[in-house]
């Protein structure tokens, strides 16, 4: 969306106002508002970028500076929280395991490709929408993934390997003492989306762990995770 | 490490890639720490945001797209706006956005223009000699040291006004030239 007020993007006034930003020398309130243009005007945005880029050659004055050893540590502290000792990630979506399975889903060979007649997720078209799941030889965790042609959204939802009628993947909140708490059963026709229960949400906060246990179907039958733990870590804002 | 290498490693950042983030950093990290020195001129408030910097590198890493240009340059960009928003956070300059543009030439300019070619750093260094060599050597400080127009202005002793002008001339002749 191109409006007449974007066009004037080409007014040397912007060329101007973009270039001191990039420079530096605006106030705080005036950089805010230059950041603020720059979100909403895809032309403007443009013009900054440009200054950065010419401009960048001036970073040659800045000589390297090797910051003390520690600093690295803390960024790490800040980003993922305090080493743990070898705990599997939950991080599915960057694991080389998740790739592997993504690699075989779309290779079409090795894969349990179930194509559901009717819709499994109801659309308003009435289209059934493409679901396959994607799993490997050995593995406890298959990936449900549905592909929804009408919006182009594919879906991806961990379920657990070897019928979905005989095991659940369940939800935990670990806190730093005491049991784990269930957060509940991922079902795979509800998006990979759980509901956090009302009286746990003021302890979903940044640094909880969280994990994921193969559990009988339905859930833990004890209200403690019987496992095997598949994937745990804390939370960090993103 | 070459620009390519760098760029690669922050896509694999983008991904999660812990290793590739300490590759990063240590790839890149004492050109940005010395990007805070410089503009901070103090090694606890340097060490402080260059943290910041690095957990806004691994946040914004999937934003960051290869045909955006230099790597080292976007990496610098993060770096740089972080360091002056401490800067003028701690001493805050009253300054409105809108202070009148009374500029003469009001030439029009081509923002449509492609940019990033690999030849723009020596064109930019070309058209800066074009200015008034204190123009210019103002220009890069400001650029390199975070400065204010106020400070510009203590420093090389003239009004702020006059500092405002003679700034705002230069940027649009800079922009004149590397159109040419």
């Amino acid at each position: 969306m191109t409006s007449g007020e974007q066009s004037q993007g080409r007014r040397p006034q912007d060329e101007i106002l973009a270039g001191e930003y990039v420079l530096g020398v605006l106030s705080l309130e005036a950089r805010r508002a230059v950041e603020q243009r720059i979100a909403n005007d895809r032309a403007f945005a443009r013009i900054v970028e440009r200054w950065q880029a010419d401009l960048a050659s001036f970073n040659d004055d800045y000589q390297d500076v090797a910051p003390r050893p520690v600093v690295f540590g803390r960024i790490e502290t800040r980003l993922f929280g305090p080493a743990r000792v070898a705990a599997p990630s939950w991080d599915l979506w960057n694991s080389a395991l998740f790739w592997r399975w993504f690699a075989l889903g779309t290779s079409a060979v090795a894969v349990a490709a179930v194509f559901y007649a009717s819709g499994v997720i109801p659309r308003p078209q009435g289209a059934a929408p493409l679901v396959a799941e994607l799993s490997s030889t050995n593995d406890q965790i298959n990936l449900l993934a549905s592909y929804d042609a009408g919006n182009g959204r594919l879906r991806i939802v961990p379920v657990a390997a070897g019928g979905r009628e005989e095991k659940s993947l369940e939800l935990w909140l670990v806190p730093g003492s005491g049991d784990p708490r269930s957060l509940g059963v991922f079902e795979p026709d509800q998006a990979g989306e759980l509901v956090i229960p009302a009286d746990l949400r003021r302890n979903m906060t940044e640094g909880a762990t969280l994990a994921v246990s193969l559990e009988p179907f339905g859930g833990s039958p004890t209200g403690l995770p019987t496992g095997p733990v598949v994937a745990s870590g804390a939370t960090r804002r993103p | 490490m070459q620009s390519n290498e760098i760029a690669a490693l922050i896509n694999r950042v983008a991904m999660g890639d812990r290793k590739a983030f300490a590759s990063l950093y240590n790839a890149t990290s004492p050109k940005l720490f010395s990007i805070c020195l410089r503009i901070l001129k103090d090694r606890a408030d340097a060490e402080e945001a260059l943290q910041e910097i690095y957990v806004r590198v691994w946040q914004r890493s999937r934003t960051f797209a290869v045909d955006t240009g230099s790597p080292l340059a976007w990496l610098a960009a993060i770096a740089r706006n972080h360091a002056i928003d401490i800067l003028r956070a701690r001493k805050p300059v009253a300054e409105d956005l809108d202070a009148a543009y009374d500029l003469a030439d009001d030439g029009t300019l081509d923002p449509e223009q492609q940019v990033a070619n690999a030849d723009e750093g020596r064109r930019i260094d070309r058209c800066m000699q074009e200015l008034d060599s204190a123009h210019a050597r103002a220009v890069r400080r400001a650029y390199v040291e975070g400065l204010s127009y106020l400070e510009l202005a203590e420093e090389l002793k003239v009004p702020l006004n006059t500092v405002r002008t003679w700034l705002r001339r230069s940027l649009l002749k800079l922009r004149e030239c590397m159109e040419r």
